[in-house]
């Protein structure tokens, strides 16, 4: 008799699925993670020095999600800009993807970031962190608006020392031959996954024997 | 590194691609000769327009210029020179054709005609299938982007013979070629050759380069963007620089090599095969030659021809037979033939006209008896060079001749030559202007600025340009690309009269192109090409004179049955050489212009060959050469007649030891200064070439002086024999072309003096042409007291017709009456029609019957009515006007030519309209002023003549308070050298040629004759916007009279003080 | 009849008739800018028809500098006398007098109240007149209205009546019936108070004025200032304690009731509306929500242009230089790349080559330093070059100054792939990007 009462209070089993999350398109990376992809509603670190990859990691999930129709914004660093032209190459569809020039300190950056949550709009928000250090109490505030929110946001920053506070749901660390998962929920942490560099495919000589290119 | 690689550079591109190359063809021979390559194949885009200058450029071994490319080039002796073309296909890609055999050049020719026939000027359409059927002896290299569907057909048409170009611009479009290259050579095992794919000569004519890609899209610099080229590599690199960048592919460069010598095929192999003209069955050419020469000597000399005449007819017909020309002779005798029956005058002129047998055979008609002809000057056996007869046709009758031989040899045996319209001074500023986005105003100012100096006076005022708001960096840019944008072709334009024909079809030796004149087919090549390629071609040229003598001799034989023609002529004729001595050559061929009129009375030509000196001696030429007066001073015995050194006696004998005529100056060039044939030749080029580079004239200079010096002359002399030489370089006057002219001046000056009447009459029929205005023409005709009769509806027809009076009864002369074409707007069609329907139902009983037979629209009745043409009706000009307002001209409405609305009894008078004599009367001068607005000339009274009592009352208030009076142009020879005079008059002419240095020349008219000023730049400067406003002026100045010639040198000049003048007297004021 | 004709010289509304009501109640106005008064009963009001007519000028003159009026018979001679001898007073009948030594040129201005049909057919028969060698409109009362008529049908006959003024034109009273409201538009948004009043009081006074001429008091001012970054709109009311039309009252309580008001949001429209009548109020409702991604969008984009981050989408450009080929834009375009041009004429062509239209397809690294960084002799050495040749040689606006690099790939000790270009100015080695 106590069964019907408590019945509506207990959660069913069907729903405790794990929440969808977005596909990079690296997929061992999506089959690791339980969110096959970059969690949704949560924030993500990256730590890597650019020219390892990170940036195109984010930018193959940017382009799956901008051909669903689907928003995307990031935010530019301080010292280095966005390029369009490899994505325009491989046909982003632009409409979706908003960019925001680099605000110039912390407190401005903090406060784009909430804006952009505020529209609840985008799925999928970047942002290089360049060598700000975010403390604690700004990425629980984070997580508490992504998690309202239901959007992605992904941090990167080129300092491998940052400060991994205990509220970053996912941190990547990319390094020249591989990507190392410091911290995925449920799953036993750190795991390294090999690492292809992705910029192989348009200098075809790099690819071929070097002596082919030296003209 | 630098291992000495032998490279053919096979895919050059020069400025005939339109807008697409940076260098001249010449250019871009010369450099790579200079660098060292042993070979260039020159491809512009679907044409072959500039692959005779690179051959010219490749084969020349004599210059004057003294560049050291040039002397490096020659150092590279086995060069070879190629020929090719770049054609567009439809699907958009674009393939380069190399002919190796000469009947793979003429598929190529083939090729290029058909894909220029269907398509407007620029444009070209060109399918595979065209290319399968004229695919023998040519090599293919097709260019990227290749997709392999077209390769495949391509090796199918061409097998062995189709190579890929590749080449390295430090582009990434070049990488990814070059890859796609790599693999079709391993999956198709095609070849690749190394090209540069060069569109300059060299990498600083990258800006010049930029500048065309954007005058071709039509925008400026800073939106080209991705427009122009990203780097300057596309030029030619020298070969170190090759081998470095191609060091693994090596065999890549030797390809190149080895596609050259399959290229066999070199312009010289053109044999040109002149047409047989159609002779009588079983004749051979010589005879019928000979045969024609033999019937004309009896027309030309019915008493036998003298012993010389005889000796010089021999050696030429052999020169003849010897070259195989006859055939050329018999075309151009086939062709007068033809102009003759139609009764159209024509007249050979030219080097033609030092040849008897021309004379013989009637195309030119310079007496040998009086000129002595130099034959070698037309035809010469070392020189080898073909003949060019050139034949003046009447201008109105020329279309004619033309469609007779398009029509006798079919359009594919006979195109007109091509002439290449380059980019002028002034179009390349305003062009470069734009691109680089200097604003409007701006630019037509400095264009106005620059006048005709060109360049030279932009660059020497810079502060011009910060003026109209030009950054100082910018206007040297812009200087520096317009300067070596000048010269470059822009688009091909029509020769005036040049033709080639040829025995197999022309398509085979050029391409042929349609041109914007419909009915017009045009060669790819102008006339240097043709005469470098030794082609034979024919000059089909018109002549205004020839037209008005040609009328006049008709009216002759309609008027006074006179029969005259050019011919027969009565040779020396005494009034007519004391008229030209008179200098009262108003209307006259060649001698009518203001300097000629001054240098007549001092030159008093007495013979034909004075007349022959008096056309040549008033060109630009010997005024720069300084040779005019010092011919002046020893024909009058001022001057002793000298020559500077003992070996010009036979050559300056007979023009009193000055050079006037450009065949003396090559014979002096050739005995005294020594230059070889092949030098003389280079020199004849460059004096009629008007494009002139600074060392070349720099190189011809110290080749002179030395000549002359070695010879024994002073320096002194030598330097202005070669001033005399340089002058001549612009416009010197061979003898012959001088004594064909005179001849037509003679003509010209007997009908004046004898029939001025018909004279005047056909001058009037066939204008617009020659120096005067029709003013002027029927102002000189009244003073020789020719009558003329005003317009008539009844009697005018739309030429000038002449009308026997009872006044001119007595001395045979006849009385001019006007004709329509003399009022201004009128269409001839409607003319001809009221004409017409006056002839088919007799003359016309009033205005209304004139408008409802006639139907004409109002606004040819209006001027109709305006000149004055229904003075017959009884209408003076302003009733007309007055009454044709009233009438309903409107032709659809059922009231057509009745009164609008009619309130009184319908049979109206129309003459008694109310307010008809309301109409205030015109005074003279209101007369004056409406015939001047509706024809341009008053029969009855001169401007002048009506404010001579004015003048006179001014004369009289000047005399008390002495100043200098107003004088006539009548009585102006009574006036003293030197003293003050002031003259009043209708300004007719003005003149200010560049070779006068600033000097301008009027010519006023007043009622009795006419007043030559002189103006020094000072005052023309000062007083140029006095001579814009008003045309009645005053002019105060000195009086100089030598040998009977007047000029007023002008001190101040003012418009006359009509406002006043006509008030005084009475007549009604000037609006 | 005694007609007024003023001239403003200006394409005015018809509102501007009631300005000149005080001078007589039957005035009339005809664009483009004319004005009629019938004063025949209203000039003892005013003593003498000059100092009504001083009085009518100083008004119009107040807002039209360069207004001309004159005084005469009937409305066409007026207006020709207002155009050639500005402000003059024809005594009573002797307008055909005056008229008759004008040049042909005056028919032109004969119009009064009914203009002509078309001018070009009154230019022509001036024009033709000329022809017939006559000057002065005098000489064409020679002719009959008959041979006009012929000529040039009903305006030959109507240009013969008004010579001879016997054509009849009424002025009728004029019922004012435009409401009293002004729009002002600034060019650029304002954000300054006393510029923004300045402003308004130009316009209330034109207002005032013809209030006056309606003679009716302000009972209340209603002023709408619509800002420029958003649709937000300040709606500020003057009542004056008794309606009045006193200028400076009004300017007083405007100046206090903006004073409150924030000016952060710049104004770029004044709506000015003056209720003589107390009763119609309107209310605009501003605050509802919008929820199209649309509006979203432009929200964070001004928010964020007014914080001073440039926000917006990608938009490539044909640039050489690889810095300066993309750019951020507010209105998303669709990038096209540069093909060649071709021209087609019938079956055959011709093509216009666009020589660079490959660096679309060139590689670009995904990250560019903003300044592209020296790199020193030692990094150098450590980096392995992948080509001695360049791979792209750029070269850009040589008629600004030529910047010449060569670009090269090169992998870093840390196996990133970078992007150097080769200075040829400087012939200094820069970096430019990294290969992510």
């Amino acid at each position: 008799m106590l069964k019907e009462p408590l019945q509506n209070f207990l959660v069913r089993p069907e729903e405790i699925k794990t929440r969808q999350g977005l596909p990079t398109g690296y997929s061992e990376l999506d089959q690791f993670l339980l969110w096959q992809g970059l969690p949704k509603g949560a924030v993500s670190l990256f730590v890597g020095q650019p020219g390892h990859g990170a940036t195109s990691l984010w930018g193959q999930t940017a382009l799956s999600l901008t051909q669903q129709e689907k928003w995307a914004a990031w935010v530019n660093g301080p010292a280095q800009t966005l390029c369009p032209w490899d994505w325009w190459q491989k046909k982003m569809n632009f409409a979706k993807l908003v960019v925001v020039s680099a605000p110039d300190n912390r407190r401005k950056l903090l406060w784009a970031l909430h804006e952009l949550l505020a529209l609840s709009l985008f799925d999928l928000i970047g942002c290089d962190l360049g060598d700000t250090q975010l403390s604690d109490v700004d990425v629980l505030k984070l997580t508490r608006h992504t998690r309202r929110m239901q959007s992605a946001l992904v941090l990167m920053s080129a300092n491998p020392f940052v400060r991994r506070s205990s509220f970053y749901s996912c941190i990547l660390n990319f390094s020249q031959r591989q990507l190392k998962i410091e911290r995925a929920q449920h799953r036993l942490t750190p795991h390294t996954l090999p690492r292809s560099n992705n910029y192989a495919d348009f200098v075809p000589q790099l690819t071929q024997n070097r002596k082919a290119l030296s003209c | 590194m630098a291992t000495s690689i032998e490279y053919v550079e096979l895919l050059g591109r020069s400025n005939f691609s339109f807008l697409q190359g940076a260098s001249h063809p010449e250019e871009m021979v010369l450099h790579a000769k200079a660098l060292g390559y042993r070979g260039l194949a020159l491809c512009d885009l679907n044409g072959l327009y500039g692959v005779v200058k690179g051959y010219e450029a490749a084969h020349k071994t004599v210059s004057f210029s003294k560049s050291e490319l040039f002397a490096r080039a020659a150092a590279n002796p086995e060069f070879s020179y190629h020929v090719g073309a770049e054609l567009s296909l439809v699907d958009k890609s674009s393939l380069i054709l190399l002919p190796t055999s000469k009947d793979g050049y003429a598929h190529l020719s083939q090729l290029i005609t058909l894909a220029k026939r269907k398509a407007p000027k620029g444009f070209s359409d060109l399918t595979l299938s065209e290319i399968l059927v004229h695919s023998d002896d040519l090599i293919a290299c097709p260019l990227p982007p290749w997709n392999s569907k077209t390769l495949k057909s391509l090796r199918e048409i061409f097998h062995r013979r189709l190579y890929l170009p590749v080449w390295k611009d430090f582009s990434w479009s070049s990488v990814q070629h070059f890859q796609q290259a790599l693999q079709l050579e391993q999956q198709l095992g095609l070849r690749l050759f190394v090209t540069q794919r060069p569109f300059m000569h060299h990498p600083d004519r990258k800006p010049l380069h930029d500048v065309l890609t954007c005058i071709f899209h039509k925008t400026h610099l800073s939106a080209a963007k991705s427009l122009l080229l990203s780097n300057r590599e596309r030029h030619l690199k020298p070969l170190h620089d090759l081998a470095y960048l191609w060091r693994e592919r090596p065999d890549l460069i030797e390809r190149t090599m080895e596609i050259s010598e399959q290229l066999q095929f070199s312009l010289s192999e053109l044999r040109y095969k002149y047409p047989s003209s159609h002779l009588p069955p079983g004749q051979l050419a010589c005879d019928y030659l000979r045969e024609r020469v033999e019937v004309g000597l009896r027309w030309r000399y019915p008493q036998g021809e003298p012993a010389p005449v005889r000796q010089l007819i021999e050696h030429e017909i052999e020169v003849i037979t010897d070259l195989q020309y006859e055939d050329y002779f018999l075309t151009i005798y086939d062709i007068c033939e033809f102009a003759r029956e139609r009764g159209i005058l024509f007249q050979g002129r030219g080097s033609a006209a030092n040849s008897v047998v021309c004379y013989a055979l009637g195309l030119t008609s310079v007496d040998p008896t009086q000129i002595q002809l130099l034959f070698e000057r037309f035809i010469s056996k070392e020189r080898g060079e073909p003949p060019d007869i050139d034949v003046d046709f009447e201008s109105g009758r020329r279309e004619e001749v033309i469609q007779y031989i398009y029509q006798k040899y079919g359009a594919d045996f006979a195109a007109m030559v091509s002439t290449v319209i380059c980019y002028r001074t002034r179009m390349a500023l305003r062009e470069t202007a734009k691109v680089l986005e200097v604003p409007q105003p701006a630019i037509n100012h400095l264009v106005k600025f620059m006048g005709r100096e060109g360049l030279v006076r932009l660059i020497e005022n810079p502060a011009k340009a910060s003026e109209l708001g030009i950054k100082p960096e910018r206007f040297r840019l812009l200087m520096e690309i317009s300067a070596s944008l000048q010269g470059f072709p822009r688009h091909l334009g029509i020769h005036t009269g040049g033709f080639l024909v040829s025995q197999r079809p022309i398509a085979e030796c050029v391409p042929i192109e349609k041109a914007s004149m419909e009915k017009r087919a045009v060669v790819q090549w102008n006339k240097d090409d043709i005469n470098t390629l030794k082609m034979m071609k024919i000059d089909v040229l018109g002549l205004g004179m020839l037209t008005a003598v040609q009328k006049s001799f008709a009216l002759l034989r309609q008027h006074k049955a006179l029969d005259l023609s050019l011919s027969t002529l009565p040779p020396h004729d005494a009034p007519t050489y004391e008229m030209i001595q008179k200098a009262d050559t108003v209307g006259v061929f060649q001698i009518e212009s203001r300097a000629q009129m001054s240098l007549l009375p001092r030159l008093r030509p007495q013979s034909f060959y004075d007349l022959v000196v008096s056309v040549a001696i008033i060109r630009p030429g010997p005024i720069q050469g300084g040779m005019v007066h010092p011919f002046l001073r020893r024909r009058n015995g001022v001057e002793a007649v000298s020559y500077p050194h003992p070996d010009l006696e036979p050559i300056l004998n007979k023009t009193l030891g000055v050079p006037i005529f450009q065949e003396q100056i090559m014979q002096i060039a050739s005995t005294v200064c020594g230059f070889t044939p092949g030098e003389s030749d280079e020199l004849r080029r460059v004096m009629s070439s008007s494009w002139k580079q600074a060392e070349v004239m720099q190189g011809l200079r110290e080749r002179l002086l030395n000549g002359m010096l070695s010879h024994g002359l002073n320096l002194k002399s030598a330097e202005q024999i070669y001033r005399t030489i340089e002058g001549f370089a612009a416009y010197g006057f061979p003898e012959s072309h001088a004594a064909s002219f005179a001849l037509i001046t003679y003509a010209s000056c007997f009908l004046k003096q004898h029939h001025p009447d018909v004279f005047v009459c056909s001058l009037l029929n066939s204008q617009p042409m020659g120096f005067y205005s029709p003013r002027t023409l029927i102002a000189d005709a009244q003073r020789h007291q020719v009558a003329f009769l005003p317009l008539d509806i009844q009697k005018s027809e739309f030429d000038y017709t002449l009308e026997p009076t009872d006044a001119s009864a007595g001395q045979s002369r006849l009385a001019v009456r006007l004709g329509f074409r003399s009022i201004f707007g009128v269409q001839e069609r409607h003319l001809q029609h009221l004409i017409a329907e006056r002839t088919q139902n007799g003359p016309y009983h009033d205005l209304e019957d004139l408008i409802r037979r006639t139907q004409l629209p109002r606004h040819l009745l209006v001027s109709l009515a305006a000149a004055g043409g229904f003075s017959s009706f009884g209408f003076t000009p302003r009733s007309a006007l007055w009454t044709l307002q009233s009438l309903q001209l409107d032709q659809r409405s059922l009231m057509f030519g009745r009164p609008r609305e009619t309130f009184q009894a319908a049979a109206q008078d129309l003459a008694a309209l109310p307010g008809i004599e309301l109409i205030p009367q015109e005074s003279d001068w209101e007369v004056l002023q409406r015939e001047y607005q509706t024809k341009g000339f008053a029969l009855d009274h001169h401007p002048l003549s009506l404010l001579r009592p004015s003048i006179e009352q001014t004369n009289q208030t000047l005399h008390q308070q002495n100043y200098v009076p107003y004088v006539q142009a009548k009585d102006l020879p009574q006036q003293r050298h030197g003293n003050k005079v002031r003259v009043a008059g209708l300004l007719s002419i003005q003149q200010r040629p560049p070779t006068a240095k600033g000097f301008a020349f009027l010519t006023l008219e007043d009622e009795t004759g006419f007043f030559n000023i002189v103006m020094t730049p000072a005052i023309y400067q000062a007083y140029r916007l006095v001579l814009l406003q008003s045309p009645l002026l005053e002019v105060q100045g000195a009086l100089e009279k030598h040998e009977g010639v007047l000029n007023i040198k002008a001190l101040k000049l003012c418009p006359l003080p009509l406002k006043r003048w006509l008030e005084a007297d009475s007549l009604r004021s000037l609006p | 009849m005694r007609t007024l004709c003023l001239n403003l010289h200006k394409t005015e509304k018809h509102s501007v008739a009631e300005n000149f009501l005080p001078f007589s109640p039957r005035v009339q106005f005809r664009d483009p800018g004319f004005i009629f008064a019938d004063i025949s009963g209203t000039t003892h009001l005013f003593g003498n028809e000059a100092t009504l007519l001083s009085e009518a000028l100083q008004v119009a003159r107040e807002f039209y500098p360069e207004a001309t009026a004159a005084i005469a018979d009937t409305p066409a001679p007026a207006q020709v006398f207002s155009a050639f001898h500005h402000t003059t007073i024809v005594p009573p009948t002797q307008e055909r007098d005056d008229l008759r030594n004008l040049p042909l040129e005056a028919l032109l201005h004969l119009e009064g109240l009914i203009t002509w049909h078309s001018s070009r057919e009154i230019e022509d028969i001036i024009s033709f007149f000329h022809v017939l060698g006559m000057k002065t409109v005098g000489e064409l009362d020679r002719f009959q209205m008959e041979s006009l008529r012929e000529r040039w049908g009903d305006t030959g006959a109507t240009l013969w009546k008004r010579l001879h003024g016997i054509e009849k034109q009424v002025i009728s009273p004029l019922l004012p019936s435009e409401s009293l409201t002004d729009y002002i538009y600034f060019d650029f948004p304002v954000m300054l108070l006393p510029f923004l009043l300045h402003c308004v009081e130009k316009s209330l006074r034109q207002l005032q004025r013809r209030l006056q001429g309606r003679a009716e008091f302000v009972r209340k001012v209603q002023i709408h200032l619509y800002c420029e970054y958003s649709s937000k709109c300040h709606v500020v009311e003057l009542m004056p304690a008794t309606p009045s039309r006193d200028l400076d009252l009004l300017m007083k309580l405007l100046e206090n009731k903006l004073t409150e008001v924030d000016f952060d949001n710049p104004i770029r429209e004044v709506e000015i509306e003056i209720l003589p009548c107390p009763e119609r109020v309107q209310q605009l409702d501003f605050w509802e929500t919008r929820n199209r991604d649309r509006d979203k969008l432009d929200q964070l984009v001004s928010l964020f242009n007014q914080a001073s981050l440039t926000t917006g989408f990608l938009r490539p450009r044909h640039d050489i230089l690889p810095e300066e080929s993309w750019e951020l834009t507010a209105e998303f375009e669709e990038f096209s790349p540069q093909e060649d041009a071709v021209e087609v004429d019938g079956q055959s062509f011709r093509v216009k080559p666009s020589y660079s239209q490959h660096l679309v397809h060139a590689p670009r690294p995904t990250r560019l330093l903003k300044k592209p960084r020296r790199v020193s002799a030692s990094e150098l050495r450590q980096m392995h070059f992948l080509s001695s040749h360049p791979i792209e040689r750029l070269e850009d606006s040589w008629w600004e100054d030529s910047r010449g690099r060569d670009y090269y790939f090169a992998l870093s000790p840390q196996g990133q792939c970078l992007w150097l270009f080769f200075d040829r100015l400087e012939n200094e080695y820069y970096l430019h990007g990294y290969f992510d």
